[in-house]
């Protein structure tokens, strides 16, 4: 498989993930290019024919960065607000007047979510995976995983009814 | 675990950051400048900008290999055959690395073997010199000799490089400076910083191979050396990691003790007071009741982290437990509240029974009810026993009740009212597992005294 082809392919997807994850910023590009360097370099040790799928496993590696960069962030006190506020960043003209101010509300409650609730919501919710799937990326068990993802679609569904309401 | 709440959650809205149109570009970029086979000595060979068309770096990944494009560059992973423009193959060793732009070729590094059609000139420049041919069959060998100090491992500056042209077909011109010397098949000649100097092909071959494993030796050991300090600093990050995941991973363990010491406590499968219609039913027969109540505390019970901590829960969490331990002493007390009153002999509004609270008010209920009916009382426990053990029905609302047995019935209904509610924010589960968890705010009771059944 030429590389380019498979950067190509999983490009949007991993942008997804850390820009869900992190919030839109220059820092979703560096870890991004990060993302696919690891699984460049890690590409031999991959089982194409074990359980893990490729983009389960690269989305693996995405979630693991993103969630040591906002521990690595808070361990240096820089405000999270240098991440821009949902409500400042470029519209999308193809979006709707509503759909683009829920989502931002739904960007908005995802970034009171903790770190941990809130890469499970996104790796469901955005990318399907399985809780098993989740427990491996998280590297907790598959209770846990399911704690997390219960809590996070709990909260998202109140902060999206208090909008709807609003 | 089942979401209790089964509306879908449409987050289909949630803006994603797009990736830039180059991006594939730049990580390509990134790769490159990572790749191994690439030293920093060897940049005086520039690669031009836009001359990527072929890398073959690992098996597994190899960015198309096999065309002919006009201008390319190639670095070997294995031993790889690609075009060289439009009239010559090249087979490169592991290692090897060559640019080519029409019948311009650089190799900058490693063993590479040509076959070229009859036709132009065709040039291979190597760091030592150059190899000119029309149409052959030879092979180029570089070594790049660098200064090493490898007691330090640091790399000092590139002195020289050298070559071996080999030469199997044809007619080849080795040039260095302003020197020239033509080879023809069987011929071999090493190129360096002083000059060429002709051979056979085979002791050329014979002798250049032995320079080359001894650079790599002593490429080896440099890079050893070299690596040293990058290890000191990355074991000490490994030791703090392990430290971090050592203490993760005593708070999974403490959680799944807890666990197991739950499901397999004397060949039980629950915990001693998840009590299901066998245990109920032997209970029954020694006229016995008991059950677990979550903390009465009027203001919810408050969490320390390392409690949470404990219970696998999140410090975030901690609001939603002591909400739930509210909540459970205010159903209790909306039931208890009246028959305290009744067992007092006081009026409803009166504070005494606040001050008394659910603790003090489940005893005194008990003993009013036991001392104007004592029969009923002892009956009560067996009875009660019976109902959880389903072997009786459960009052209806409108049918005359025992006071002991609806004090039983609202304490032993605390502990599942009290799990329901968990679920609602943790899932069934897990509700389940906090519910009978030696960590969390419970007390344990055990009532004796019932009538027993022969």
């Amino acid at each position: 498989m030429a590389f380019r082809a498979f950067v190509v392919r999983y490009e949007r997807m991993v942008f997804a993930l850390l820009s869900r994850m992190l919030g839109h910023g220059p820092e979703v590009e560096d870890l991004a290019q990060e993302t696919f360097v690891r699984a460049y370099r890690a590409f031999p040790d991959f089982d194409p024919t074990g359980p893990a799928k490729v983009s389960t496993w690269l989305l693996t590696i995405a979630t693991r960065l993103a969630l040591d960069a906002k521990k690595k962030k808070r361990a240096d006190d820089t405000p999270m607000s240098d991440v821009e506020p949902a409500s400042d960043r470029p519209s999308n003209p193809e979006l709707s007047l509503e759909r683009r101010q829920l989502g931002d509300a739904i960007a908005a409650a995802a970034e009171e979510l903790p770190d941990d609730q809130r890469a499970a919501l996104v790796l469901a919710e955005m990318h399907g995976l399985s809780i098993l799937e989740i427990a491996a990326a998280l590297d907790v068990p598959e209770n846990t995983a399911k704690t997390r993802l219960f809590r996070a679609r709990e909260k998202m569904r109140a902060a999206l009814a208090n909008w709807r309401m609003s | 675990m089942s979401d209790p709440n089964d509306e879908p959650l449409d987050l289909s809205s949630w803006d994603a950051q797009a990736p830039p149109a180059d991006f594939a570009e730049r990580v390509l970029a990134r790769v490159r400048e990572e790749a191994p086979p690439v030293k920093k000595a060897r940049r005086r060979w520039p690669i031009a900008a836009g001359a990527v068309a072929t890398l073959s770096l690992a098996a597994a990944i190899a960015i198309g290999v096999g065309r002919a494009p006009s201008h390319g560059d190639a670095i070997a992973a294995e031993r790889t055959e690609v075009s060289v423009g439009s009239r010559a193959r090249a087979v490169l060793e592991p290692g090897a690395h060559v640019t080519w732009d029409g019948d311009e070729v650089t190799q900058p590094s490693g063993d590479v073997f040509y076959r070229v059609e009859p036709g132009a000139r065709f040039r291979v420049h190597t760091p030592a010199g150059d190899v000119e041919v029309k149409g052959t069959c030879f092979t180029v060998k570089v070594i790049d000799m660098q200064k090493r100090d490898v007691k330090s491992g640091a790399v000092g500056a590139l002195l020289s490089a050298i070559a071996f042209v080999g030469v199997y077909e044809g007619k080849v011109a080795v040039s260095h400076a302003s020197e020239r010397q033509d080879l023809v098949a069987g011929e071999g000649a090493q190129i360096g910083a002083d000059g060429v100097k002709k051979s056979s092909l085979a002791d050329g071959q014979k002798a250049f191979d032995a320079k080359a494993a001894e650079a790599k030796n002593d490429d080896a050991l440099a890079s050893a050396n070299s690596n040293l300090t990058d290890q000191v600093s990355e074991y000490r990050k490994r030791l703090e990691l392990v430290a971090e995941q050592k203490a993760d991973l005593e708070r999974k363990l403490k959680a799944t003790e807890e666990k197991l010491a739950s499901r397999t406590d004397g060949g039980r499968t629950r915990a001693e007071y998840d009590l299901d219609k066998d245990d109920w039913a032997e209970l029954a027969k020694s006229g016995q009741v008991k059950f677990r109540v979550p903390c009465f505390r009027e203001e919810g019970w408050n969490f320390p982290a390392d409690k949470l901590n404990k219970l696998g829960l999140a410090p975030s969490d901690g609001p939603t437990m002591k909400d739930a331990y509210q909540r459970s002493r205010d159903r209790i007390w909306k039931e208890m509240r009246p028959m305290c009153v009744t067992a007092l002999g006081v009026s409803s509004d009166n504070g005494v029974v606040d001050i008394l609270g659910p603790d003090t008010c489940m005893h005194v209920i008990y003993e009013q009810a036991a001392k104007s009916d004592r029969e009923g009382a002892s009956e009560a426990h067996t009875e009660t026993a019976e109902i959880y053990a389903g072997m009786r029905a459960r009052p209806g609302p409108n049918e005359k009740i025992h006071p002991v047995m609806k004090l039983f019935t609202l304490l032993i209904d605390a502990n599942k009212n009290f799990e329901n509610d968990l679920a609602k924010s943790f899932g069934p589960d897990e509700a389940h597992r906090l519910a009978f968890s030696d960590d969390m705010c419970s007390s344990n009771s055990r009532w004796g005294g019932g009538k027993k059944r022969e």
